[in-house]
């Protein structure tokens, strides 16, 4: 009888232990494809932005994305172009994100509780505007 | 026109290159470090290279070093493309065998005036 309830317990935990494992390795597999499928997703909408970005250096008149996101992704790499180029494409890429509004996300920026944020903001604006944004700058910062 | 090779490590930068390069009709192959800049090189020897200095695994300066040991590729015209603007660089730059030396920022009509200017060497 001890015996018999001994070998039920040792195959129950045995069972529970295999079916732990196979979750275990299902959970991880599923983060792994994820986060791969998040990579590609990621590296997909920054080529998307980047081609845009040079687009409207190269005075193309597309639309910038509307959400919230997709303007934080594209404002990182527009700074990013702004700081390494000078000459009429830097600024026309600048008067395409004045005209789509990234001034005032920039702004918006700025008085966020995020650090990072905050300094996103700021360099964005000197960036796309130049000197005429230092006083706005220094305000919001003060 | 000139075959040119990108070689920059920084990948948005080397996009930007490569689109200026190519709208202006030149042939352009891109590498992102110095060892596969100068297996690409190796590979399709172009005319330009347009070379970053600060690179993993190789350095720009290295990189120029090595194509003016190799006799395959020592007649490539070299452009320096980088952030270092102090005067002991630009010396450097020119005394391991760079050919023209540019600055970043940089204004794409300044990169178009020194390959056209690098052309005009090759041409003579």
């Amino acid at each position: 009888m001890f015996a018999a309830r001994l070998n039920e317990f040792v195959v129950i935990t045995v069972l529970v232990c295999a079916l732990v494992f196979v979750l275990a390795v299902i959970l991880m597999l599923v983060a792994v494809a994820y986060s791969r499928w998040q990579s590609r997703k990621d590296a997909a909408n920054r080529e998307r932005y980047l081609d845009l970005l040079l687009s409207a250096s190269e005075g193309a008149l597309d639309q910038p994305p509307s959400r919230r996101k997709s303007r934080l992704e594209l404002s990182d790499l527009a700074v990013h172009l702004l700081s390494n180029t000078i000459g009429e494409e830097r600024e026309q890429l600048a008067g395409w994100l004045l005209r789509g509004g990234f001034d005032s996300d920039a702004e918006r920026w700025m008085s966020s509780g995020s650090p990072a944020q905050r300094l996103r903001g700021a360099v964005l604006l000197l960036l796309a505007t130049g000197e005429p944004a230092v006083p706005t700058a220094l305000t919001i910062a003060a | 026109m000139a075959r040119i090779a990108v070689i920059e490590d920084d990948a948005d930068l080397n996009r930007l290159l490569c689109r200026r390069l190519t709208r202006a009709d030149y042939e352009v192959h891109s590498a992102s470090d110095g060892v596969a800049g100068l297996a690409m090189m190796k590979e399709h020897p172009p005319e330009i290279a347009v070379i970053d200095w600060m690179m993993p695994k190789m350095s720009g300066i290295e990189l120029i070093q090595r194509v003016r040991q190799d006799p395959e590729l020592k007649s490539i015209k070299i452009l320096m493309l980088t952030a270092r603007s102090q005067e002991g660089d630009r010396i450097r730059a020119f005394t391991s065998g760079a050919d023209d030396y540019l600055v970043k920022p940089f204004a794409a009509s300044d990169l178009i005036a020194s390959i056209e200017a690098l052309e005009r060497q090759i041409d003579r």
